[in-house]
């Protein structure tokens, strides 16, 4: 098998005391850019043979300590490409120098390796091969790995005198696989926690169209304080119930408070409570759990169709933001639900309220993060007037189109910073005759007059009310 | 990426651009969708039902926006359903992924996903795996994403040039993450570049 020249093993750089500091600089320089950028295993190392490669050997690899009884490999020879490979650990003991080389912390100093003693799977058949060194690569009070470098027979070999540099490459190299090796456990135990937390997909509702959207305020973690969830019917006369909420905190912490809540509250629609037990005994729920600064916002409301098209959805609020419904008319209203802050107090006040969608009408649940964007640090709030002013421009989407507009406005709003938390949740009457279809009378009670009429509040019949207060 | 006349298309693809345009301007999504796996079930090469029909599409439907002869809830709809149709095409076409993994993502601020998305299928139709991040990817997010998985490119995409920002930032954090970045897209200028 043939093998190219490394770069920094030119012969003439050695021995030029000048020439062979400017090749140590270069050599730290490109360690540092190349190694200490990346939290990813594998792309690490990787760079850690380009490095060894580029400037001390004509070819590298970095042997990785075994793990369910296999060893792991990267090697490199100039002019080739990385290759990976994995070995049963019992051939590790095979060159007692590397099985040292993985055992050893504090590492010791390199070690010279006959020619002939490396395995092939470790030189990937390199031959011939002038000189072997090999030396520990130090992780996290362990070895991270070992670093073989070898020189063809026609280059000058390893002088005693290269080893600092060596041992120095070897420590940022070792440094930079341990970080990485810390990181993906990291990521893995966090992927799997959150796994149960995750936001779920929408089931679907007969006669009633829903639509979910989620942006997570951290991207550490995909999860929030912010969540919706959906329980479907359980009994022909127990309605379909979405909620929708928000857990004091941010992160990962508020995402496990989240998690308990949308199971209280799904335990408790398939013992067949309405709205407002759910909310009430949420709140007992809560405030037994004993710690005083977990509280929670949100909506909890019924749905399902109506006979002959439409939705009616009954909804109970805790603290939170009251949904918002897009009438026919390219309106926006509030839902006059009202209540207090869950898990806080002893006792909470709640005044539920009611509406029924005429086809083609959307109700919005919102997290309090879409108010909340801001622009920069101090700068104006989205606010609930753009938010009802971007509703109304959503006369006629679907309800993901509708969600995936109004995610884009706030984004737009925020200008590429990333906002905090944003749940939204749609619920819409389906409209047979599609978004194309000419306006119809709404439910609102006014011909629709089309998008471009800036929505509000704005030419509504004074006085008139579709919502009702009885419940449950 | 260049893709072979097909007798669908000497044979009158513009018909078909034109028939699958009145049914997502109509908001019809059954049919549409029907529309392009009949065209998946007849032999039509799944490029050519990608590129050919729901992209050739999708250029009008920004033109007829542009022009203002539809409503944005109009063009957001048939997009939606074109975002429907697409992933029709790609649950009938399965390739097994041989040649490596591309994370594509929307620059961040850039909400045209669907062209993005064209690119993810036409990748993994060519065997490639795809991590598909979408629209308005923020830069810390892309970045998380690189240090969590093995991937060996990021493909970006930005459409108005207005995005070029938060494009340059997702490229130097790439870069600095040790990944090499595939850049393209309108808002590079004419043909991407």
């Amino acid at each position: 098998v043939g093998w190219g020249r490394g770069e920094g093993s030119r012969a003439g750089a050695e021995g030029d005391p000048a020439r062979e500091e400017s090749a140590a600089s270069a050599l730290l320089a490109e360690a540092g850019r190349r190694l200490t950028g990346t939290l990813n295993l594998r792309r690490c190392l990787r760079g850690v043979v380009d490095v060894a490669v580029a400037h001390l050997a004509d070819a590298a690899v970095v042997v990785r300590p075994a793990a369910l009884g296999r060893a792991t490999a990267v090697r490199l020879a100039a002019g080739g490409r990385p290759e990976e490979c994995s070995v049963p650990q019992t051939e590790l003991v095979a060159l007692p120098e590397l099985a040292e080389a993985l055992t050893t912390y504090p590492p010791g100093p390199w070690r010279r390796v006959a020619p002939g003693a490396a395995p092939d799977w470790l030189t990937g058949g390199w031959a011939p091969v002038g000189e072997l060194v090999l030396c520990s690569l130090p992780g996290n009070a362990a070895p991270a790995g070992a670093l073989l470098l070898a020189r063809r027979p026609d280059r000058p070999g390893f002088a005693d005198r290269a080893e600092a540099l060596v041992r120095t490459f070897a420590a940022i190299a070792g440094a930079a696989i341990a970080a990485a090796e810390l990181y993906r456990g990291q990521v893995d135990a966090m992927l799997a926690l959150q796994a149960d937390l995750r936001l779920p997909p929408l089931p679907a509702i007969a006669g009633v169209e829903l639509a979910a959207s989620h942006q997570p305020g951290d991207e550490h973690v995909q999860v929030g304080g912010d969540f919706y969830d959906v329980y479907p019917s359980i009994a022909p006369e127990r309605p379909a119930v979405v909620v929708l909420g928000d857990v004091a905190g941010k992160g990962a912490q508020a995402a496990g408070l989240a998690g308990r809540v949308r199971q209280t509250l799904r335990t408790l629609h398939l013992l067949g409570h309405d709205p407002v037990t759910m909310l009430r005994t949420l709140n007992t729920v809560l405030l037994q759990a004993g710690q005083a600064d977990r509280f929670v916002t949100l909506v909890v409301g019924s749905v399902g169709p109506v006979p002959g098209g439409g939705v009616r959805l009954a909804a109970a609020t805790g603290g939170h933001p009251p949904p918002l419904v897009l009438c026919g008319d390219g309106a926006v209203e509030r839902l006059p639900a009202t209540g207090t802050l869950v898990g806080a107090v002893p006792e909470v006040a709640v005044t539920p309220a009611e509406v029924t969608l005429a086809p083609g009408e959307l109700c919005l649940l919102y997290s309090d993060g879409v108010l909340e964007a801001r622009k920069t640090g101090n700068g104006p709030c989205y606010g609930e007037h753009r938010l009802r002013n971007a509703l109304s421009s959503c006369q006629g989407m679907p309800a993901g189109v509708a969600l995936e507009r109004l995610r884009q406005l706030v984004a737009e709003w925020v200008r590429g910073r990333v906002p905090d938390d944003l749940v939204m949740l749609a619920i819409r009457a389906p409209d047979p005759g599609g978004p194309a279809r000419p306006g119809r009378p709404g439910a609102c009670g006014r011909p629709e007059v089309g998008a471009d009429d800036g929505g509000g509040d704005a030419g509504r019949a004074p006085g008139r009310s579709r919502y009702g207060r009885a419940l449950p | 990426m260049t893709v072979a006349a097909t007798p669908v298309e000497r044979r009158g693809a513009a018909g078909m651009v034109e028939r699958y345009l009145e049914l997502i301007g109509a908001g019809d999504e059954p049919a549409a969708v029907a529309l392009v796996t009949d065209l998946l079930a007849g032999g039509v090469p799944p490029e050519t039902v990608l590129l050919g029909v729901i992209g050739a599409a999708q250029a009008r439907v920004g033109q007829l926006w542009a022009e203002n002869r539809w409503s944005v809830a109009r063009e957001h709809a048939a997009t939606a359903i074109s975002e429907r149709a697409v992933a029709a095409v790609a649950a009938r076409t399965s390739v097994a992924p041989v040649r490596g993994r591309v994370t594509v993502a929307c620059a961040d601020g850039e909400w045209h996903s669907l062209p993005v998305r064209l690119v993810a299928e036409l990748l993994r139709l060519r065997g490639w795996r795809i991590d598909y991040l979408g629209a308005a990817v923020p830069g810390p997010h892309l970045v998380t994403h690189l240090h969590q998985t093995d991937t060996d490119t990021v493909a970006l995409s930005c459409l108005l040039p207005t995005r070029l920002p938060g494009a340059h930032a997702a490229i130097a954090a790439s870069h600095a993450a040790g990944v090499p970045v595939l850049a393209g897209g309108p808002g590079f200028g004419p043909g991407g570049r």
